[in-house]
């Protein structure tokens, strides 16, 4: 690959937390515990991890939903930790979302035309072209404009949403499960429109996934998250061929693969024991409870996200990295 | 593992069932003539798309379709049983005894008032009203050992709601195998799970099958679960069967052009990474299903054609007991090649 000059860094997190209160006995649930990422512009990071993990939470408080009870999220340049309500407005067409079903996500007594119309006018951009170009860009023929949400099946209802959070030409867009409710033959058509419209449009996204295959041919970098932390962060490559850390490599080994000659040799790999427990995290290495290689060390001293550093790019939060 | 059927007769057996829904124009055929035979200790994957029937199969099976679903004609029959013409109170002696059901969520078929330990009494009382309080309390510990429930006296005084979603599977499997049937059911039984959760569970589920020596149906979207755990698979699409035969066969050699595309539009952690294949278009609904093929206006190989267009192709297997329902099926493999042809699209980074 020849190496060029880096796209500038859009979006930047650095060290955030987000704790979530319970009783006042209790300890705060660190929900998100010292999360830093970078997306470069017209790249796409994906963020991989299990339910519970905190990667919702994460872009709850990069969207401005969640309250960071510290760290910084810097889009452009701009710090948004810490603004008001006010502060944010202005700065919130710039953050886009695009959610998992995109039903529940749609409004059913409007037109589609109306869904994708709707943050135009709110900002008082709306053209009627302006509309008529979102959806070709998306594959919808114009005179499905007229028409109701639940007359749509679920991949172009993901289109719709799609349409909708391009609308304001955000500088990010942050993509939550996109085709994880999609059916197999519907996703790759959703996954494939939407490198086609980075490509297109240098767009910048931030993707969110449970699903590694998915992930795969999304992004050009990714961030495995476990129990509130990044637990390994390396361009996609890096991530998949050479990955460091104990919990990414069990979670590559347990992606079921549609080859059936594969089948006996993935049996005699390793299957992760136990369950994360977000509410009550061991001492030291959030993960060390699961992981085959822990040691003493483990327990004593948290690893920091940059313990192992195999390439200026790629780091894991690990004292005993290595291949499995 | 096995190439040919092995020898014996099959557990369940499935002829030209057809499925109908009262639509309003007139009955809607939901399961369009669908054949095939779960033989002994085999596991069996039905794999399709929302719609295509696979559940609906299974449901008419077992005697469960949904009010206003019936089976309006073809035959089901379980170890020598007619399972259609079998009246409703014999049925319940062979539900939860001899064949046994899984679901995606157990949140969805356990009660979620009742204790994990009395529901799990109830189910082996069930079917074995004989047995004394200190024997069914013997056995449900002994089932929970089985699915390796750590610490299993203190689950079964908990809630439903209290456990993860990946030991609430655990107990539903215990439950399934209470009585050591013949088939189990499973549609869909790690999709609500995270991913090395549903490693833990499938391996759980492979070990106690081959304990029991039951056989299994695994209803799923996912052709990978397929692969690493069915012994022959039947792909299903718009009612009707597409494809069948070990899961080598079809999974090396696909023999119908929508198991083919189905296969290259999979995403896989492994692999090329070049554009993934889309199949054209959407699965179609109930009420709108072409003529002729109900692939043919999605298919890259023979859609175009009148003959597709017209005419609905049976299933024919061939001698190794590879069956496809297709009129150009010898095609196939060529627009397999074609579509391998890697593209200049791949992401950079």
């Amino acid at each position: 690959m020849p190496v060029a000059e880096a796209p500038p860094v859009l979006l930047e997190v650095r060290d955030l937390h987000v704790e979530y209160r319970g009783r006042r006995s209790d300890p705060p649930v660190r929900a998100v515990d010292g999360v830093s990422l970078t997306i470069r512009q017209g790249t796409t990071l994906g963020l991989v991890g299990e339910s519970g993990c905190g990667k919702t939470t994460l872009t709850r408080s990069i969207l401005g939903l969640t309250k960071a009870t510290s760290g910084s999220v810097v889009l452009r340049g701009q710090e948004l930790v810490g603004l008001s309500r006010r502060q944010l407005r202005p700065i919130r067409p710039g953050i886009q979302v695009v959610f998992q079903d995109p039903f529940s996500s749609l409004d059913p007594k409007m037109t589609v035309h109306d869904v994708i119309a709707e943050p135009l006018r709110i900002n008082g951009r709306y053209s009627s072209e302006r509309v008529q170009e979102l959806f070709a860009a998306v594959g919808l023929a114009p005179e499905m404009g007229d028409r109701y949400p639940a007359t749509f099946s679920g991949g172009q209802r993901q289109r719709i949403g799609i349409a909708r959070a391009l609308a304001l030409e955000p500088d990010v867009l942050v993509l939550d499960e996109p085709v994880s409710a999609l059916d197999v033959s519907i996703q790759a058509q959703v996954v494939n429109l939407l490198k086609r419209l980075q490509q297109e449009r240098g767009l910048t996204f931030l993707f969110i996934a449970h699903d590694l295959a998915v992930v795969r041919y999304m992004s050009h970098s990714v961030a495995v998250m476990y129990a509130g932390q990044i637990v390994e962060h390396g361009l996609r490559d890096e991530v998949f061929t050479n990955p460091q850390h104990p919990y990414t490599q069990s979670l590559l080994a347990a992606v079921p693969v549609p080859d059936p000659a594969r089948r006996a040799e993935r049996r005699g790999e390793l299957v992760l024991e136990g369950e994360p427990d977000a509410a009550h995290p061991p001492s030291g290495c959030r993960f060390r409870l699961r992981c085959p290689r822990a040691q003493d060390a483990c327990a004593q001293t948290t690893p920091g996200p940059a313990e192992a550093s195999v390439s200026p790019t790629h780091s894991a939060a690990c004292f005993f990295p290595g291949p499995a | 593992m096995h190439e040919a059927p092995p020898p014996g007769r099959p557990v369940l057996s499935v002829r030209d069932l057809v499925v109908v829904f009262d639509g309003p124009h007139g009955p809607l055929r939901a399961v369009d003539g669908v054949s095939f035979d779960v033989w002994p200790n085999e596991v069996l994957g039905i794999v399709g798309e929302s719609g295509s029937g696979k559940s609906l199969t299974m449901l008419a099976v077992m005697g469960l379709l949904p009010p206003g679903a019936r089976v309006e004609s073809g035959s089901i029959e379980f170890r020598g049983r007619d399972m259609v013409a079998l009246p409703w109170e014999q049925r319940r002696q062979v539900l939860g005894k001899e064949i046994a059901m899984i679901f995606q969520d157990p949140m969805t078929s356990m009660n979620p008032v009742m204790k994990i330990g009395r529901q799990l009494a109830e189910a082996i009382r069930l079917h074995a009203r004989e047995l004394s309080r200190a024997q069914v309390q013997a056995r449900a510990a002994e089932l929970l050992a089985l699915v390796r429930i750590p610490d299993a006296q203190r689950r079964l005084t908990a809630y439903p709601h209290e456990l993860s979603g990946g030991m609430r599977q655990r107990v539903m499997i215990a439950m399934a195998v209470a009585h050591d049937p013949a088939l189990l059911i499973a549609d869909e039984p790690t999709t609500a799970l995270d991913v090395t959760i549903q490693a833990q569970v499938l391996r759980v589920l492979r070990r106690i099958r081959s304990q029991v020596g039951a056989s299994m149906t695994l209803i799923t979207h996912d052709l990978g679960l397929v692969a690493e755990s069915a012994d022959r698979v039947v792909v299903m699409y718009g009612g009707r069967v597409m494809e069948t035969g070990t899961v080598e066969q079809v999974f090396a050699a696909p023999a119908h052009p929508y198991t083919a595309g189905l296969l290259a539009s999979s995403l896989r952690v492994d692999g090329p990474l070049d554009e993934a294949y889309a199949i054209p278009g959407t699965p179609p609904q109930v009420d709108a299903r072409p003529a002729g093929c109900v692939f043919s206006p999605r298919c890259p190989v023979g859609g175009h054609r009148d003959l597709c267009r017209a005419d609905k192709p049976g299933l024919h297997t061939d001698e190794a007991g590879h069956g496809v329902a297709c009129h150009y099926s010898g095609e196939t493999s060529a627009w397999v090649e074609l579509s391998r042809r890697p593209s200049d699209a791949a992401v950079g980074t």
